[in-house]
């Protein structure tokens, strides 16, 4: 077998991904193993997983790619501090030390990260569109498709259109720094007060809560949207060398006032810049795919980079836009161009470097899933629960399923451990926290007591595929819960009188309060029994007890860190919240019979 | 955590007793200041013999080793930006300024007009540029 590994990270959501023959065999973000949230350094951890999930080590390797080009990255780097001055010296001074201190040697890097790789083993750079593209398109169904991807910034694009066919990413035109979608969000983040490249999702659950108040003052000042698709963005209001908080005086006089720490209560501000910034990025976005599908004529459309997590816009592309049928990288972010690299490897043509594989794309997509992280064997879970000292009962999968409904049915919160890891920041049913999304208090008590996150927050339901229409207005399926849609007109309970702002979050809309988001809508995962069958029996047991065929599926983690990967994080995650009952592997744990009240934490707290 | 003396590297007994010889040699410059009494030559004969005494005895001296090093990143760090802010200063902006007299403007911050901008393809995969 001929193995490709690809490497993303020094800047956020470092990750490694390992192909098989062109087939994904294992891909791992790096927070997953360090516990640091959004972990950017060099991912040893995760090529150290990856070659041991496929049993083999760094002589094997074929090929090793990286996601970007990093000299390109430097330059582009030096000429935006000379596009910048005199401002921007701080930012120079706290940059360039990074840069010399190993980013710019990343051959000697990743050959001293994997001892006995063979000399005659070639290292290559993708660039970061090009990485994100790849993971897009050359893991998707269609054999040929338009494909946007857009992000923050890559080394100059921060949009791009490709044609993919066949095996082949042909770019076709690019947006450059410093016009960018990704920093105009971030910046709208960092000023309600959410952490850049982790909080732009607890801006987009902001947003039903605000008024379309500031979408025309943005179009006028902020940001132009053109006819062709394309953007400028108003640099007088924004400062795109500020690692922080990205806006300036002027944004701060202009939209009543200084950033919000994330200590200070929100204002009607806050969530009206919220729900106009989502507006506005919608409409970008819209406009980006009626260009992509302009310049391909394809009915298909591939979306990467992490602009492409908005699964509120991802929903409207799916309904207003001109492509039949859309497919999103479910880790659309920078770990997901660890992926992509490597496919860009795989499929590349011999002339550019790569190994020119043929391509035949599957009805299904090739991601198995996203379940490509690592898992534990049972009699590691259980060497771990003792370790620990913990108390449990080993179950037959049959008992396990009947339990873990008993649980769920009695509007306990069940954390659910089993099979492989997921790759992406979505939770799918294998590192999960499960509720009933029938309980209006639900939402809160998972919130404040469970997770301890904001109490706007939504949850997100996963449902049997099935039985999806019945409940969500979704055309076709949302395996990776990367879709927005309206919960079905038959689920839905008129509100009497709508109350404002971030009251609104008390009152029922719903067969299912607790995944009803205020303006109706939810974000969906289908299930179906081949991606996921021990996730669908799941489902289909609660339903078969209850007739509601869905779940909330939130991620299993609390505020500050990482998606746990192991039984040992499982454990301590479930000690240390207000989770009833712990469902890890075939071990079947109750909160009342463990013997600790809390327990030292696994990762380190990331404030937001 | 501390490691027994003997298992300690030679490596990590010679930073270890290193850290000794930064505040050694402050006194001496104090002492060519006239503000510590006593004669170079003492200084410079004492700089060896901590050395000695720090690797012969790495447990004792390792809470100032870490002080130390704490101390002496901090002070590295802040060293390095004030130098970079300076490079920026007599380079980066003569220079930004000398490119936008000559017309050249390395970003593009028009407010009008599209910015789709050609693909010029993907390049090779085996530059890193």
């Amino acid at each position: 077998m001929r193995y490709v590994l690809g490497i993303s990270g020094l800047y956020h959501d470092s990750a490694a991904a390992l192909l098989g023959d062109g087939r994904i065999l294992a891909a791992v973000q790096e927070e997953r193993l360090s516990r640091r949230k959004n972990d950017a350094r060099f991912p040893e951890r995760s090529i150290r997983s990856c070659l041991d999930q496929a049993g083999i080590t760094a002589v094997d390797l074929e090929a090793v790619a990286f996601y970007e080009k990093p000299i390109l990255k430097f330059s582009r780097t030096l000429e935006v501090f000379l596009g910048w001055a005199p401002r921007g010296g701080r930012a120079f001074a706290r940059a360039i030390p990074d840069w010399l201190g190993g980013r710019l040697d990343l051959r000697g890097r990743i050959r001293s990260a994997l001892p006995g790789l063979r000399s005659e083993c070639p290292i290559l750079f993708t660039t970061h569109h090009e990485a994100h593209a790849a993971s897009a398109f050359l893991a998707s169904p269609f054999p040929e498709a338009a494909i946007l991807t857009v992000d923050g910034v890559g080394e100059w694009a921060t949009t791009a259109i490709a044609r993919g066919s066949g095996a082949q990413i042909e770019p076709l035109e690019e947006i450059h720094f410093p016009h960018s979608l990704g920093l105009l969000y971030s910046a709208f983040t960092a000023y309600c007060g959410f952490r850049v490249n982790s909080g732009e999702y607890k801006l987009m659950g902001l947003a039903p809560y605000g008024e379309p108040c500031w979408v025309e003052t943005l179009l006028e000042e902020v940001i132009s949207l053109h006819e062709d698709g394309s953007f400028r963005l108003n640099l007088e209001y924004l400062d795109p060398l500020a690692e922080d908080h990205l806006t300036n005086a002027r944004f701060h006089d202009r939209f009543g006032g200084p950033p919000r720490r994330p200590d200070e209560p929100l204002e009607k501000r806050h969530l009206d810049l919220a729900r106009s910034i989502q507006g506005v990025t919608e409409r970008a976005l819209l406009g980006l795919a009626r260009r992509a599908h302009k310049q391909t004529g394809s009915a298909h459309l591939c979306l990467a980079g992490g602009v492409a997590l908005n699964c509120v816009a991802n929903g409207r592309i799916l309904r207003e836009g001109p492509f039949e049928k859309l497919w999103i990288q479910p880790a659309a972010g920078d770990a997901g161009a660890a992926l992509g690299a490597a496919l860009a490897a795989w499929y590349g043509p011999l002339e550019r470097g790569g190994l020119a594989a043929p391509r035949t794309p599957t009805a299904s997509d090739s991601m198995g899933g996203g379940f490509l992280g690592p898992e534990e064997s049972p009699e590691a879970v259980e060497a771990s629960l003792k370790r620990l000292d913990a108390v449990w009962e080993r179950l037959d999968a049959e008992a396990l399923l009947e339990r873990v409904v008993d649980a769920l049915i009695a509007g306990k919160v069940v954390g659910w451990v089993q099979g492989r890891m997921e790759f992406g920041p979505r939770a799918l049913g294998h590192r999960s926290i499960l509720g009933d999304p029938r309980s209006p208090d639900m939402q809160s008590r998972m919130n404040l007591k469970v997770k301890f996150r904001e109490s706007f927050r939504p949850f997100a339901p996963a449902v049997l595929a099935e039985r999806s229409a019945e409940f969500f207005g979704l055309s076709g399926e949302s395996p990776y819960m990367l879709l927005v849609a309206p919960v079905a007109d038959a689920q839905r309970i008129p509100v009497a009188r709508e109350a404002e702002g971030l009251d609104r979050l008390k009152q029922v809309r719903s067969t299912l309060p607790a995944v009803t988001h205020v303006d109706g809508s939810a974000r969906v995962q289908t299930v179906d029994a081949e991606r996921n069958p021990q996730f669908h029996a799941l489902l289909k047991r609660f339903e078969a007890r209850t007739g509601c065929p869905v779940l909330i599926n939130t991620s299993f983690n609390v505020r500050g860190e990482p998606v746990v990967g192991s039984a040992e994080d499982a454990y301590r995650c479930f000690i240390n919240s207000q989770i009833d009952v712990l469902a890890v592997g075939p071990c079947y744990l109750e909160r009342e019979r463990q013997p600790h009240a809390a327990l030292p934490r696994s990762f380190e707290a990331i404030p937001d | 955590m501390s490691r027994p003396e003997t298992v300690r590297s030679f490596r990590d007994r010679f930073a270890i007793g290193a850290s000794l010889i930064p505040p050694v040699a402050l006194l001496m410059i104090a002492n060519r200041a006239g503000w510590v009494p006593g004669s170079p030559r003492v200084y410079l004969t004492v700089m060896p013999v901590v050395l000695g005494l720090g690797m012969l005895f790495p447990t004792l001296v390792e809470p100032w080793h870490r002080r130390f090093s704490r101390m002496r990143s901090w002070l590295g760090g802040r060293l390095v930006f004030l130098l970079l802010l300076g490079v920026y200063g007599v380079a980066v902006v003569p220079l930004a300024f000398l490119m936008r007299w000559v017309g050249k403007r390395p970003l593009d911050v028009a407010r009008s007009g599209s910015s789709w901008v050609q693909s010029k393809g993907y390049g090779s995969l085996r530059d890193p540029f």
